[in-house]
């Protein structure tokens, strides 16, 4: 490499990879994401190997699975120990310029480690999570702009973050995108009791009592809902759109290491869970993975390989030719995305949950298997077992049909966490001693 | 309307709320008025006295008042609140602000926000 690769790392939070038009949407929620895929390469099958975010983001970060890096829910006690590996530190280090555009800093200061640069485009609003792309971006582009138009900075490689989060509930797209989507007639019909259930959880209440208050009564409608949320995602996909214009202006395209990808999913109305990301299903568990490179990486090529958000970290310091410390558990795939590799290291992945349930998961090629530590949300223990060639949705538990493959999944799944343990040095498993956030 | 009589109004409103009495809440809004709740949005009489009675339903208490602020037709209060509903978020008070816009003597527009701390704490608890 002539010159070293600058990295923009982009999330979009509480995106599902099944809604965007690169994986198959049904709806037009990604034209520019679309276009990003069709120049570089999509990963079909990356997982978040903790949900909800601020595990998840700590993985992106640390290359270490929630059990490692000991923050497994949004209340975890545990502290970021220090000497984590930490991507933008490790950037910091080999004389990048790092900014992140991102407001997780408020909730934990491991989250600014290493980055020069923290703007926080939230300060102006009641809730961080209600800050919108459109304000990111310019923060963002001014930084951009200026470093590249500053002579001590213009050639120096950039680390940029950003964390949109406009997918999140509540889903409150401009007004501009709201007629897309809905095929309804009566978002608000009084008659419809399809989301009474969810009214009754603490997120439902809130939502019926705020958010899903319009002028014109409440929302009874999932379908507008849903469509609430695709507004959402077409509406940061523009703004996706906008900064690679920007990079492009610059003339920063061809140097430019550009990656795309959310931190979990959301459910819709899956598995009786509305509009929430907790349950260790592919609804949740299943986020986009897009990355371009032009010139360093082959166009519009589609990986089938599984792959888990652990893996992001030493793929992109193997991408920078930066070295990937012993500490990061998860495996590159850069020779993947090059195609100078076909075969994957990862033969399954292992996520965990502590939301409102207490639950990890194993899943390999064919099967996912869940495994409850404390009776779920639904105040049920048994665990579940899908086969994922034949029921992608993972709607028919083959528990009791087959209970030799789920017999041999929970030895495997305690085996591994009972290794990662003795490892670790630890005692047991967190799920057991702290359940779920929610009880 | 002399800021006095806003002072005077709002507590009055407020002494209802603690009376848990929905209807007479309602009386002190105009015809059109509406409540903003967090994003949400109650218009309307009919909206407005619903959202009365589920505060009252959730058991919503104003547990302080500080001073009212009061410039031209516009009220300010920072206020202190609990309810059942927050204690489902492990959230035993809320501070909050009320914001009022009077025309004549009545309420045109309410708007009830979450102080940024602590629902910043109650939704980071789900993200």
């Amino acid at each position: 490499m002539d010159k070293q690769v600058n990295i923009l790392l982009i999330t979009i939070d509480t995106l599902r990879a099944d809604h965007l038009g690169c994986y198959g949407y049904k709806r037009d929620t990604s034209p520019f994401i679309d276009t990003l895929a069709s120049e570089g390469v999509l990963c079909e099958r990356m997982f978040c190997s903790g949900i909800p975010t601020k595990p998840s983001y700590t993985t992106l970060y640390t290359g270490q699975h929630s059990l490692t890096h000991g923050i497994i829910s949004q209340n975890c006690k545990t502290s970021l120990a220090r000497n984590a590996p930490f991507l933008p530190q490790l950037f910091l280090g080999a004389d990048y310029l790092t900014c992140a555009v991102d407001n997780l800093m408020r909730q934990h200061l491991w989250f600014g480690r290493g980055y020069e640069y923290y703007i926080d485009s939230s300060l102006r609003h009641s809730l961080p999570l209600n800050v919108r792309c459109e304000e990111l971006n310019s923060q963002a582009l001014l930084w951009l702009r200026a470093t590249k138009n500053t002579p001590s900075t213009k050639n120096t490689p950039f680390f940029l973050f950003l964390h949109y989060w406009d997918p999140h509930v509540p889903y409150l797209p401009p007004e501009r995108y709201r007629h897309l989507y809905y095929n309804g007639d009566r978002p608000s019909d009084p008659n419809k009791h399809d989301l009474d259930e969810w009214w009754q959880t603490p997120f439902g209440a809130i939502a019926h009592d705020t958010w899903l208050r319009t002028p014109n009564g409440l929302i009874t409608d999932p379908e507008y809902i849903t469509a609430l949320y695709d507004q959402e995602i077409r509406y940061v996909d523009e703004a996706v759109g906008e900064l690679l214009a920007t990079i492009d202006d610059l003339g920063l395209t061809d140097q430019t290491l550009v990656v795309v990808l959310a931190d979990h999913g959301e459910s819709m109305t899956e598995h009786g869970i509305f509009f929430e990301h907790y349950g260790l299903y592919d609804t949740t568990l299943h986020v986009p993975f897009i990355v371009r490179w032009p010139g360093q990486l082959p166009q519009g090529v589609r990986l089938p390989q599984m792959l888990q958000l652990t893996d992001v970290a030493p793929t992109l310091l193997e991408a920078a030719e930066l070295p990937i410390p012993n500490t990061i558990e998860g495996y590159s795939f850069w020779k993947l995305l090059t195609g100078e590799k076909k075969e994957n290291k990862r033969k399954a992945v292992v996520s965990l949950e502590s939301t409102y349930q207490a639950s990890w998961s194993l899943r390999t090629d064919r099967y996912k298997f869940i495994l409850y530590r404390k009776p779920n949300f639904f105040g049920n223990s048994s665990s579940e077992l899908y086969d994922l060639v034949i029921d992608p949705k993972e709607e028919k538990n083959l528990l009791k049909e087959r209970p030799d493959i789920a017999a041999g999944m929970e030895v495997e799944l305690e085996g591994w966490i009972a290794d990662r343990l003795r490892i670790l040095g630890k005692e047991k498993d967190p799920l057991l001693v702290d359940g779920p956030v929610f009880s | 309307m002399a800021e006095t009589n806003i002072g005077v109004i709002i507590q009055a409103y407020q002494k209802t709320l603690d009376a848990r009495d929905s209807a007479q809440c309602v009386a002190f809004f105009t015809e059109d008025a509406a409540i903003h709740f967090g994003s949400g949005c109650y218009s309307g009489k009919e909206a407005i006295e619903e959202w009365h009675k589920d505060r009252f339903g959730a058991n919503l208490q104003i547990i302080d008042y500080q001073e009212i602020c009061i410039e031209g037709n516009k009220a300010v209060i920072d206020i202190v609140v609990s309810s059942d509903k927050l204690k489902k978020w492990k959230i035993i008070n809320l501070p909050a602000k009320a914001t009022f816009l009077f025309e004549g003597y009545k309420i045109k527009e309410a708007r009830f926000s979450a102080a940024m701390s602590s629902i910043f704490e109650a939704f980071f608890a789900e993200w």
